[in-house]
């Protein structure tokens, strides 16, 4: 079931007046702890716009870290701080099951019972997933393992702790940050910085620009085409796949190039997110590239946990392997997530087994790629576009219907796809200038960062692109895809 | 700080002197006091002065483009009154325009589109297209339709406006460009009763529309119902007399959702408070009797819809006269 509330995001004039406001109020004030009390209050009233309920749920699952924390500050023998940690994650996990999981486990759990030739009556839970669970729970959870590993110690500070779990910029679809890199700033004071609330503004812009002119205006083509794939060829539905790879980082991206953005107005720095994914030149770069503070986490916290690459390889590639299909279930309840994890994973394996593979993590190539180079990225994207067939798809079914008509019938001319009145041919050129512009930058966080033009050059670019996004948008009409996980 | 905000107010300042532009320009080509929306301020002079009794019909353009509404409420004795409007202004601003004007001894039809039972709360575009045009029907607006007029209605109008401006910019300077606009969406399209009249004697576009898939899920259903229902009490206590009526679909249309139709007529029947007019397949019309949308009926439509509701509003005189005559003799 889904809320019929609206969410406060990024792109409404809501959220303008919102972050006017709070900025006005928050830089009047001089102490450090009141602008953590602002920045607070609003947080809460940024999640609780959709429902103020779940800002119930948020507090708990804030509560129960934060005490886990302060009891790991004390406890110092091991297996009564695994029983601490134990206590936290089963709080953390248990909320994620019920409000995320437990639809999905039940109705697998009947079918595999039904099939042994039992009956067992349906029990589903009629429970809104409240929007963000997936990030601030992995912000809390790892709050307490990094105290666990003596990383860090608990705070004892509750404002500023609640402040860096509910932190409204990021708490919807993150970055997922650690505890280790945010909760510190909150304990700061903060000196205004005209070049840092510059550079959020660009970022912010960059940011919006994607959303509303590409991720938007993608968005009807690629639902169109996914929601009824057996009325297209395989040439349409290739065209839909990698319209939803380039709609998917252009929704997700810009809501990290929003969050950073709007983070730094406030005076706060987090973690780069996305790193121009789509010039990987194999899988593993990829996903050194993509949602790296997803990544990161499970490495961090599921990976090197079960063994890393220390173990034997078998070990290892299960390793890898386990990682990636929880990394696929963290998005969704459904066996499309797992099996997207799964062949990512199996993307992955060849880096991780071979001891001198070639990994790239750091700079793109400086220079124009060589043909090989090319090809490499050619055939990392196209890889990775096979995973999105399965996690944008319906079902399995539509999945596999859709990889077998692209095979079989790539060559099929396309053509009612772009003839519905919804879509618009402009999309694309669009995509491809700002893919061309990413290439360009692929050495700054993005492309609108460290330009040294002259000012009133950089405001007409600003400017253009803001009216762009006026002119292009379509406002409103699709929320940012990472809401529902 | 200082200079950061001082850079921010510049940069705002000219995105803002351009935003002005852009409006000034789109305002003098299609001036809001002619448009097609602004009907509405007459249709609610018309409600606050028409004579009793009256026969109110609500609804959006399908109420619009698709009755003689005259002829109707002559049928039954009465005075007519036809708010029918726009579809994307929503059922709750087609209820909520006219339930502060209900007065005792009122009849009313409701016939709302089929798009009412997924997305009653209207489209925020046009809502704040309506703002633009007649501020003080800002208040029929209920608070969510004002949330969704802040998250995305003012920037999604202003991008229309924007692209209508920057779509044709040798039409910058152009004033009255709204003249060029099909007379039948334009405020004098519309006569003295409320109903569009231009197009009836214009030849129908070819239209376009052949596909539509009745969409509608249990929880919208239901908010309809609710929403119907409490206008049916409201009325009750004000001594008014509502009936449902079906809108009009191209009978291909209706084939192809049949299914849903039926399901949506029978729980109508079942769970709104008001009764039903008429059946769903007698509005199933032929694709001739259509104008330029499945719900904008031409002329032909017109008058066969006319003819049917004025053919059961006859009925309802005729009871309602044998019933006060009964209620007469009673008391005498």
């Amino acid at each position: 079931m889904v809320s019929s509330r609206t969410f406060m995001s990024f792109t409404t004039l809501t959220f303008l007046i919102f972050l006017v406001t709070v900025f006005a109020l928050y830089w009047s004030l001089r102490d450090r702890r009141t602008q953590n009390v602002v920045l607070l209050t609003a947080s809460y009233i940024f999640y609780g716009w959709w429902d103020w309920r779940f800002c119930l749920l948020m507090i708990a699952a804030s509560l129960v870290d934060f005490f886990v924390g302060l009891g790991l500050n004390k406890v110092e023998e091991p297996r009564w701080r695994k029983v601490l940690l134990t206590c936290g994650l089963s709080a953390n996990l248990g909320m994620l099951g019920v409000f995320k999981y437990f639809n999905f486990f039940a109705e697998n759990f009947q079918a595999l019972v039904t099939k042994l030739g039992w009956h067992v009556d349906p029990i589903t839970l009629n429970v809104i997933l409240p929007v963000g669970i997936s990030f601030y729970t992995f912000q809390t959870m790892s709050y307490s393992i990094d105290i666990y590993r003596r990383k860090m110690r608990g705070t004892t500070q509750l404002i500023e702790y609640l402040a860096y779990v509910s932190f409204f910029p990021q708490l919807v679809a993150g970055p997922i940050e650690r505890a280790t890199h945010l909760l510190p700033q909150f304990f700061k004071d903060r000196v205004f910085s005209d070049e840092q609330a510059r550079s959020g503004c660009k970022q912010a812009l960059w940011g919006v620009f994607k959303k509303m002119v590409i991720a938007d205006n993608l968005s009807p083509i690629v639902d169109t085409a996914f929601a009824n794939p057996s009325a297209y060829n395989g040439a349409e539905l290739a065209l839909a796949t990698v319209g939803f790879a380039l709609q998917i980082y252009c929704d997700f991206s810009a809501y990290s190039d929003i969050a950073i953005g709007v983070a730094r107005l406030f005076g706060f720095e987090l973690m780069r997110n996305f790193a121009y994914p789509y010039f990987s030149q194999s899988v593993g770069e990829f996903w050194r590239r993509w949602h790296i503070s997803l990544s990161t986490w499970f490495k961090d916290y599921v990976y090197f946990p079960l063994g890393g690459s220390r173990v034997a390889k078998p070990r290892m590639a299960m390793n890898v392997m386990i990682t990636f299909m929880l990394s696929g279930l963290w998005h969704g309840a459904s066996w499309n997530f797992i099996i997207w994890g799964a062949l990512n994973g199996l993307g992955v394996l060849p880096e991780i087994l071979r001891p001198h593979s070639r990994r790239t993590a750091g700079e793109l190539p400086a220079e124009q790629p060589s043909a090989k180079t090319f090809a490499r990225i050619l055939g990392t994207f196209s890889f990775i576009c096979v995973g999105w067939i399965f996690f944008r798809a319906g079902s399995f079914a539509d999945a596999i219907l859709i990889l077998q008509r692209i095979v079989t019938a790539f060559l099929a001319p396309v053509g009612g796809l772009l003839r519905s009145d919804e879509t618009d041919g402009r999309v694309w050129v669009v995509a491809a200038l700002l893919l061309g512009a990413e290439w360009i930058k692929r050495s700054e966080w993005h492309p609108l960062a460290g330009i040294r033009w002259p000012q009133p050059v950089r405001w007409v670019a600003y400017s253009a692109l803001l009216w762009i996004a006026l002119y292009l948008g379509t406002f409103g009409s699709s929320p940012f895809i990472y809401f529902q996980f | 700080m200082r200079g950061f905000l001082k850079k921010l107010l510049l940069f705002a300042a000219i995105q803002l002197a351009i935003a002005a532009v852009v409006i000034w320009s789109y305002r003098r080509q299609f001036p809001p006091s002619q448009h097609f929306l602004a009907a509405d301020i007459d249709k609610q002079s018309l409600i606050q002065t028409q004579a009793a009794p009256r026969l109110i019909f609500i609804g959006g353009s399908s109420m619009a483009f698709g009755v003689n509404s005259a002829r109707i409420a002559e049928s039954c004795g009465r005075h007519p009154v036809n708010m029918g409007l726009h579809a994307a202004l929503g059922l709750k601003y087609m209820l909520a325009e006219v339930q502060p004007h209900l007065r005792a001894g009122d009849w009313v039809i409701v016939a709302p589109e089929y798009q009412q039972f997924s997305k009653l709360g209207g489209n925020t575009e046009f809502l704040v297209n309506m703002i633009e045009i007649a501020p003080a029907h800002g208040r029929f607006f209920t608070r969510e339709q004002w949330s969704g007029i802040f998250d995305s209605g003012f920037v999604k109008r202003f991008g229309r406006q924007l692209r209508a401006v920057a779509g044709r910019p040798s039409r910058l300077f152009d004033r009255g460009t709204i003249g060029k606009t099909r007379p039948y969406y334009r405020r004098d399209g519309f006569n003295a009763n409320g109903d569009v009249v231009a197009h009836l004697n214009v030849k129908p576009p070819r239209m376009s529309e052949r596909e539509f898939r009745l969409r509608h899920d249990k929880a919208s259903v239901r908010e309809t119902v609710e929403v119907l229902n409490r206008f049916a009490d409201v009325a009750k206590q004000r001594g008014v007399r509502v009936w449902f009526s079906h809108a009009p679909l191209p009978q291909p249309v209706f084939d192809q959702n049949r299914r849903a139709v039926d399901e949506l007529e029978a729980t109508l029947a079942r769970e709104v408070r008001i009764p039903q007019l008429d059946r769903a397949e007698e509005l199933a019309f032929p694709y001739d009797h259509f104008f330029d949308t499945w719900y904008h009926l031409s002329l032909r439509g017109v008058e066969k819809r006319t003819e049917l509701l004025a053919a059961r509003m006859a009925e309802q005189g005729k009871a309602f006269a044998e019933g006060s005559s009964q209620h007469d003799e009673f008391h005498h």
